[in-house]
């Protein structure tokens, strides 16, 4: 992979062991990752595991909910997951966050909390297992401060922010600038009911319209730069959101220039590719004033031809400047030429095995004159080895999946 | 209606094409389509594409003009000039012309030339910077090394100077490039 500028907030190492498709697999990422790979093979529920871990990390979701008996490995008898992070922050360090479940009776759908860790560049900051949980300070001195265990909440969760916690703090507050985008336009509703308002939208965004409700009273500036991306040519016409009051709730309304006077149009009247559009725009706005990172599975999905490749540049171009972190899914051809080559991770799969996961790393004799093969012709035609990808013969045995 | 590209960039890598697009969208110019070279380097291919998109923007009305963006790599400015110039002739096409929308730009000795006197020349420093050593492998003595985030910067910068009054010490091909590209983004204005 080419080197790559760091952002103020970057996952830089995925593990899961005993959950879904992966056993003791490894993911490693830059300020650009792009998940290739046939159906199945684990890419979306890379995706999907980067929110359940920053809904359990932020309070947002039990691991009840979040991790049931149903994502163990089918082929695997033990009863234990294991989930680990990194992640680096800027002026803080490399924090590592481990977090081990089991299943004592699966039959019954419960499972409980045997490990959740932190430390930050090898030192503690949190330690907690299912009978204790120990607190330590910004600069691990001192004794720890016992907390009680919740079996089923993150106790990271639950610290209370003081001035001798900002880095545990900073850690959690890291994972609220994440997004994970798993569109679904049909889905999406222009409808914000009551006072909903939400900080973080649900994968496939059908809450948008509080999500932009929340953006709109609280980060003003994210709406107005995804209106003038908008504005600026991403979706023609287009001039501005504007809510209307509809008793109880707030209808989110889209305003088109025409003459002699403007037209509106509800959200959901849209097209799913203009609906997806407008979302990722708002994506874009929000990661870039956060400084965080985006997660966006098959952002190529519903949009039309001249789309796709502006959009791809603009993220290729936030994460090598260095404003968010971007971990993409692919598997259109644009996607897969602009960007496999470089920051492409192919992830494979026997079926019912693991995941096993490679770099991209193009042969010599493939791009370089005019005879060259497009990296998306390679991969309708499962030519993987021109990518670098030499699969094994015995991955059923699925001992480990790294990045080889 | 669908977004339509007037500009057609083919660059070797991100790096390159960043920096044409920073002067380019600083002239006001967005409809771009950047062809990058998948594999982030390689003349042959940035040759073939280059001569390809020359043909296309004969044949295609929407087009208004395309740019390439080649390294000299020590491999000399005639002879470059000369391998585009007889691929051009075995298709039939006309020499390259900026003020026709049809421009090639060729740092000496690759982009980080341009990138590092560009920084300097922002920063005030007079550093002096070569067309002969190979900056992409190691920066000038004493400074830090020019990453991704420099690009763009570098080419929105460009886009403030004036090129009749580029300074002493400015590499030739930067100069001759900032004229090129003045020509270029007047003829994709029409």
């Amino acid at each position: 992979m080419a080197s790559q500028v760091s952002t103020r907030i970057m996952f830089v190492r995925l593990y899961a062991d005993n959950y879904r498709c992966f056993s003791a697999f490894t993911l490693e990422l830059g300020s650009l990752s792009v998940l290739l790979g046939s159906n199945g093979t684990g890419k979306s529920t890379v995706l999907a595991l980067f929110a359940k871990v920053r809904d359990f990390v932020t309070g947002r979701g039990k691991s009840l909910d979040l991790f049931p008996a149903e994502s163990l490995c089918r082929w695997d008898k033990r009863i234990e997951q294991t989930f680990e992070l990194a992640l680096n922050l800027e002026e803080q360090g490399e924090y590592v966050y481990r977090l081990r479940i089991r299943h004592e009776a699966p039959e019954r759908a419960l499972n409980k909390i045997v490990e959740e860790t932190l430390s930050l560049n090898g030192k503690p900051l949190f330690e907690g297992n299912d009978q204790e949980i120990r607190l330590h300070n910004d600069w691990q001195s001192g004794n720890a401060v016992g907390m009680q265990p919740d079996w089923h909440v993150s106790g990271i969760s639950r610290v209370y922010e003081r001035n001798d916690n900002k880095k545990l703090v900073a850690f959690r507050k890291a994972f609220e600038t994440m997004l994970v985008l798993q569109l679904n336009p049909a889905l999406v509703s222009a409808v914000a009911t009551g006072k909903q308002s939400v900080q973080i939208p649900t994968p496939d965004c059908s809450d948008f319209a509080a999500w932009l409700r929340y953006i709109s009273t609280a980060e003003a500036l994210v709406r107005q730069e995804a209106e003038n991306s908008l504005t600026m040519g991403s979706l023609p016409g287009f001039r501005a959101f504007q809510a209307i009051p509809s008793g109880d709730a707030e209808i989110l309304e889209c305003v088109f220039q025409s003459k002699p006077k403007a037209l509106k149009f509800r959200l959901d009247e849209l097209s799913s590719g203009q609906i997806a559009l407008i979302i990722l725009e708002v994506a874009i706005a929000a990661a870039t004033e956060h400084g965080g990172v985006l997660l966006l599975d098959e952002p190529s999905n519903f949009l039309g031809l001249p789309e796709i490749q502006p959009i791809l540049v603009r993220l290729q171009d936030a994460a090598l400047e260095g404003r968010f972190q971007v971990v993409l899914t692919a598997h259109h051809p644009i996607a897969v030429d602009l960007l496999a080559s470089g920051y492409g991770l192919w992830l494979d799969r026997e079926p019912a095995g693991p995941t096993r996961v490679y770099r991209v790393q193009m042969a010599d004799n493939t791009m370089d004159d005019k005879s060259a093969m497009r990296v998306s012709d390679l991969v309708a035609r499962g030519w993987v080895s021109a990518l670098g990808i030499s699969r094994s013969t015995n991955q059923e045995t699925g001992s480990s999946s790294t990045v080889q | 209606m669908a977004r339509v590209c007037n500009i057609i960039l083919v660059c070797e890598g991100w790096r390159d094409s960043a920096f044409a697009r920073g002067f380019l969208e600083s002239s006001g110019n967005r409809k771009i389509y950047p062809r990058v070279n998948p594999r982030g380097s390689g003349h042959s291919w940035v040759k073939s594409q280059f001569v390809e998109e020359v043909a296309n923007l004969a044949r295609f009305s929407e087009g208004r003009g395309v740019l390439g963006l080649l390294d000299e790599d020590g491999q000399g400015i005639s002879e470059r000039e000369e391998e585009i110039a007889e691929a051009l002739r075995q298709q039939n096409l006309e020499p390259l012309s900026a003020t026709n929308g049809r421009c090639l730009l060729l740092p000496t000795r690759n982009l980080e030339t341009w990138l590092y006197w560009l920084r300097f020349h922002q920063d005030g420093r007079s550093v002096p910077i070569d067309e002969a050593t190979d900056f992409k492998r190691q920066p000038p003595k004493g400074f830090a090394r020019i990453d991704d985030r420099d690009c763009r910067p570098a080419g929105e910068y460009l886009h403030t100077l004036n090129h009749t009054q580029l300074p002493e010490g400015c590499p030739s091909m930067l100069r001759k490039g900032l004229a090129n590209l003045r020509d270029f983004v007047n003829a994709v204005r029409r």
